[in-house]
């Protein structure tokens, strides 16, 4: 037992240290811009716009791990994931509407973004811990250092409370999401194989999300010479974005209680 | 209802004519404005994004942005937007225009940024001017406000607006006129207008 209890230790250490690495990374990018500059309004609609594309059909990943076998005794996770899967569904809507008060639809799809979708979208369904490491990486990584540079790139004269719901959302949530995500994780009586799938989701994760960022930052780095045309929305999806109110998201969650 | 509701794309009529709803189509115009205006007067002009060829301004979102365009791109283009609640340094000139001239500034407009690609001789503004003015008079609105170049007041004249006599020095473009149009509540321009 104590031998096992060693390895989950371990495992989780790992994960931790990961976390940490992605932060300071996180804060080594925004700082290497925003000391000297501030954020500008083409930088916030290209990172609304990969979180729209990153976030839509987000459930579907936490129901896929969710629906994993190695599940079927770790019911309070499970429930967990299901919780999570209906607190975030709606949210890449939030985004949307911001970029809507701003008179613009997304951009399309970055290719980092098409990457994390083909890469996770493929490796959820036989290792969904994998996927389940980035989740911990993207509620974690705006915590730690990256904290301040985070708060000073979200600040521009552009910015009103009509176009910053996603932000607000998501500032509001850092903490209990975080931290949800990891309690979940330590009390899920993982095995050393599931901490090993975590960490390597959460390495690949951090590549990935810090290529987004990078993306939104620097709109003319190596990722943007795929950037093309516009995005094609169907009429239905234009009609949701617009109409969207943020009490759509009241009542969904088991997690926390809705913000008024 | 609000200018965004109104200011839609109408293929049938104005198959020319498109509603900026893209940041890209709004950085291109961006780019020719530039061009236009910034390049030409050869003054510095802080941009708000960090494309430091491309000139965006904070009304540009929240106003509509309308262009016409051709097989290779855009030809020309304009800002649409409101008296009040724009966020346009101009608002207080336009409102003071509305007074003079006994305009409601709840139906009346503002047409600035008035620009055309390097390559187009221009003609397509006409599309623009009667998109916007078919549109919004189904939408209620009657008056418009525009603000244009010295040069263009003739071009105005003969779609019904009329001179102000007042105007403002533009930090990228110079000095511009402030013309108004009463419309009527007529969405297309009659002959006795011109
Ligand atoms: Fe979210």
């Amino acid at each position: 037992m104590p031998d096992c209890d060693m390895r989950e230790a371990h495992g989780l250490l790992d994960l931790y240290a990961c976390i940490d690495d992605a932060q300071e990374r996180f804060a080594g990018l925004l700082k290497s811009y925003l000391v000297d500059h501030p954020t500008t309004i083409d930088q916030y609609i290209r990172y609304l716009s990969f979180q729209y594309h990153l976030t839509k059909d987000v459930q579907r990943y936490f129901l896929a791990i969710a629906a994993h076998g190695d599940l079927s005794r770790r019911r309070r996770l499970r429930e967990f994931l299901c919780s999570f899967a209906n607190e975030e569904e709606l949210h890449y809507l939030v985004a949307a509407n911001d970029l809507a008060r701003l008179g613009l639809r997304p951009l399309p799809m970055p290719f980092d973004v098409e990457l994390w979708h083909h890469y996770f979208g493929k490796v959820v369904v036989d290792r969904p811990f994998v996927r389940l490491g980035a989740a911990a990486i993207l509620e974690n990584i705006s915590d730690g250092p990256a904290k301040e540079w985070v708060k000073k790139a979200l600040q521009g004269s552009f910015l009103t409370r009509d176009n910053t719901k996603f932000l607000v959302l998501h500032q509001h949530e850092v903490l209990p999401h975080g931290n949800q995500i990891l309690n979940a994780i330590e009390e899920g009586d993982l095995e050393p194989h599931h901490f090993a799938d975590l960490s390597e989701g959460a390495r690949k994760g951090t590549v990935l999300y810090l290529r987004m960022a990078e993306w939104a930052i620097r709109p003319t780095t190596l990722a943007s010479i795929c950037d093309h045309g516009t995005i094609s929305l169907d009429q239905q999806e234009e009609q949701r974005i617009a109409n969207f109110s943020m009490t759509e998201l009241g009542g969904t969650s088991g997690l926390q209680q809705a913000t008024p | 209802m609000p200018l965004r509701d109104a200011l839609v794309e109408h293929a049938d009529r104005f198959p020319l004519v498109g509603v900026v709803r893209d940041y890209p189509v709004l950085r291109r115009i961006g780019e020719i404005r530039h061009r236009q205006y910034v390049e030409r007067q050869g003054k510095a002009y802080g941009s708000m994004v960090l494309d430091r060829q491309c000139l965006i301004e904070p009304s540009d979102f929240t106003s509509v942005n309308i262009y016409a365009r051709d097989a290779r791109g855009i030809t020309c283009a304009m800002r649409v937007g409101e008296v009040l609640g724009d966020r346009n340094p101009y608002s207080p000139l336009f409102e003071k225009a509305a007074r003079r001239f006994g305009l409601s500034v709840e139906t009346t407009l503002t047409c600035t940024r008035l620009v055309r690609a390097p390559r187009h001789s221009g003609r397509h503004a006409v599309h623009l001017i009667r998109f916007v003015r078919w549109q919004t008079v189904h939408a209620g609105w009657r008056y418009c406000i525009m603000q244009t170049a010295e040069k263009l007041v003739p071009f105005f004249r003969k779609f019904g607006f009329t001179e102000t006599g007042i105007w403002a020095d533009d930090p990228a473009a110079g000095r511009l006129q402030v013309l108004v149009l009463d419309t009527n509540m007529r969405p297309t321009q009659e002959e006795s207008d011109a």
